[in-house]
């Protein structure tokens, strides 16, 4: 079977074929007819109209960004180590070529689950020198995630001592589930079944150590679990909403921490708005319906977006900041946070958008206090920053940037500065981080960036980037994953 | 000195506008986006002087057109693809059409448009008039609700 891309990208040619745009110049002359007219007198013109633009389209109008498949050539400075594999458990048999028949699709009935299985060796080209070897002066464990909604969650974690990484399976999965992904410490990972019931699996430290624990269980009160949130960086820490009704309110922020067997869920505050309902108002009913989003959870408390839709369909949203008695502390309406270092400095992003290139870029950095906002330190004028992460230490910044701030023409660059001075460490050109949902990570000492890039032609790459000598080391995973975490 | 005239200025607005203005309602709505697409640029052209003034015009008969959709959606129909003959290329995914369907209609434009169409993600923010972070949580949570549904488990 094609990956999900080459789907879209396949159904996406077939029905701009299939409804291709309308013509400019009918609409102009049809425009020209009185008012009068039924409005949709129009349609049959504009659909004799579509042959010609298609003809449009096959020569290529400059809207068609499909890009094409670059060659992925690494870096000088790069080596490649091993290839790992994570074990395929979704079998599908799919022909690409010119066929007269649509290909089938196997699904296995997934394997009985164990507790923990054993990295099959045979799917490894081993890589034979501990990773700590490998990566000199990388000693920290990496633990990644991914997770399916055949098996549940797999989970790798790899020791800098050993040479290969050890993969867990944590069983667990109903036919609706959703991932919520591993906690600051790498030691949980959470996710939802069947709508309401929020479960917790301990990553084993021990082959085949048990835990698992049932946060919350089917509840005649709560129609849904929704918007669970890790704790940024205090192990264990899970925060969600509980709504009575898919759609409507009230909804219930929770908080538990989940290192301690003994604490109780906290209910820390109640919002009118519901938890499932669509803001933009184009599913499930006509009207959109006023939701609230966690968006993150923090040392300065939960962040917290609610929506809604004014008389002209325009989104309204705002933010708050809950703290741990359910205090709500208004969040300035027109930014939202991207990245917050440990000693309180935080990068924020206004939300509208330049929109020609060469503008100012709507990031800036914000003091401890909220008192001072400067320009983001080491952003050169007119470049747009996509993400951020600071190291441990506070001291340096990693960021993921494009060089033209209006994003038709310019690199992307990973690039780490001195969160004080700006100063350039070092810079990764074209770094292939996954846009849809960036995964890095720094090691516990802030020399090294571990990361996933998605090269459009190659399967993953786990990258671990050593800022001390400026090498990425690159280990190709024949799987995704979903969650990179250093501890 | 030439002076260009409302019809020239649309013109060039629209031929620019309305591929990816289709691309963009055919993503939301499929068959009844083409139409909602034909609506929104009519719309733009009668109301030109108000429209070209504007700092995101696309966007804006973005909007438009999702309103037509939204009307006809009262009619409580799903979101219908074209269907793809047997045997013919492009190969479509069978399951496809009713996973996107599945979905809510800005998570269907923003994978169509991002992984189909090709549009950046910023793009994408701009069209719809949020963050490029909000436009990447969509997409992440539609990217796993469609692997979900196909089973895909995850990308090779």
């Amino acid at each position: 079977m094609p990956d999900l891309d080459t789907m879209l990208q396949d159904f996406a040619s077939f029905i701009e074929e299939e409804l291709p745009p309308p013509d400019v110049g009918t609409v102009v002359s049809a425009a020209a007819v009185p008012p009068a007219m039924p409005r949709r007198w129009f349609r049959p013109v504009l659909v004799a109209a579509a042959s010609a633009m298609l003809v449009l389209l096959v020569v290529g109008l400059p809207f068609l960004f499909l890009g094409g498949d670059e060659s992925i050539v690494d870096e000088p400075s790069t080596t490649t180590v091993a290839s790992t594999t994570m074990p395929s458990t979704t079998v599908v048999s799919t022909t690409m070529a010119p066929t007269t028949t649509p290909p089938t699709t196997v699904l296995p009935t997934p394997a009985a689950p164990a507790e923990v299985v054993p990295f099959p060796a045979s799917e490894v080209a081993v890589l034979d020198v501990p990773l700590s070897e490998a990566i000199p002066g990388f000693a920290d464990t990496i633990v990644m995630s991914a997770w399916s909604s055949v098996d549940g969650y797999w989970v790798m974690r790899w020791r800098s001592s050993e040479s290969m990484p050890e993969l867990l399976l944590l069983p667990e999965r109903t036919e609706r589930a959703l991932p919520v992904g591993l906690d600051a410490s790498a030691r949980w990972v959470a996710q939802i079944l069947d709508d309401d019931v929020l479960v917790v699996q301990a990553v084993p430290t021990v082959p085949g150590e048990p835990f698992r624990r049932e946060i919350v269980g089917h509840d005649v009160q709560i129609e849904a679990v929704s918007q669970v949130v890790w704790h940024d960086t205090e192990p264990g820490r899970l925060a969600w909403l509980e709504c009575p009704n898919f759609l409507d309110g009230p909804t219930t922020l929770v908080t538990a921490d989940i290192s301690d067997p003994s604490a109780e869920p906290i209910r820390v505050r109640t919002f009118d708005q519901g938890c499932r309902g669509n803001p933009w108002g184009e599913d499930e009913s006509d009207a959109a319906k006023p939701v609230v989003w966690l968006e993150r959870w923090d040392s300065t408390g939960v962040w917290v977006t609610k929506f809604a839709e004014d008389a002209e369909g325009r989104d309204v949203r705002r933010s708050v900041l809950v703290d741990a008695d359910g205090t709500e502390t208004p969040v300035a309406s027109d930014a939202r946070m991207i990245a917050r270092s440990p000693d309180g400095r935080s990068i924020w992003e206004t939300v509208d958008y330049p929109s020609a290139p060469g503008q100012a870029d709507p990031r800036y950095l914000s003091s401890a206090d909220g008192q001072h906002r400067t320009a983001v330190p080491g952003l050169a004028d007119g470049a747009h920053l996509y993400g951020a992460w600071w190291s441990p230490d506070g001291t340096r910044l990693a960021m993921w940037l494009n060089t033209d701030g209006g994003l038709r023409s310019g690199e992307e660059i990973l690039r780490t500065v001195d969160s004080v001075s700006g100063e350039v460490i070092t810079e990764i050109a074209e770094p292939a981080l996954d846009g849809w949902g960036p995964t890095l990570a720094w090691s516990t000492d802030s020399r090294f960036l571990v990361y996933k890039e998605v090269p459009r032609t190659d399967t993953a790459v786990l990258a671990i980037h050593d800022t001390a000598t400026n090498t990425t080391t690159k280990i190709p995973l024949t799987e995704d994953v979903d969650d990179i975490r250093v501890r | 000195m030439p002076v260009e005239t409302a019809e020239d200025s649309f013109t060039r607005f629209a031929t620019g506008a309305a591929p990816r203005l289709n691309q963009a309602l055919i993503s939301v709505a499929g068959d009844a986006g083409r139409d909602a697409a034909s609506e929104a640029l009519l719309y733009g052209w009668q109301h030109w002087d108000r429209v070209r003034g504007m700092e995101n015009p696309v966007g804006y008969l973005y909007r438009v057109g999702l309103s037509r959709v939204r009307r006809s959606e009262r009619r409580k129909q799903h979101v219908v693809f074209p269907e793809s003959p047997d045997g013919e290329l492009p190969w479509v995914e069978p399951k496809l059409p009713g996973a996107l369907a599945g979905l809510s209609g800005k998570q269907r434009a923003t994978v169509m448009l991002v992984h189909g169409f090709g549009w950046t993600v910023r793009e994408v923010a701009d069209l719809m008039g949020v963050s490029a972070g909000t436009v990447q949580k969509h997409d992440e949570r539609a990217m796993r609700k469609l692997r979900s549904s196909l089973k895909v488990g995850i990308d090779a």
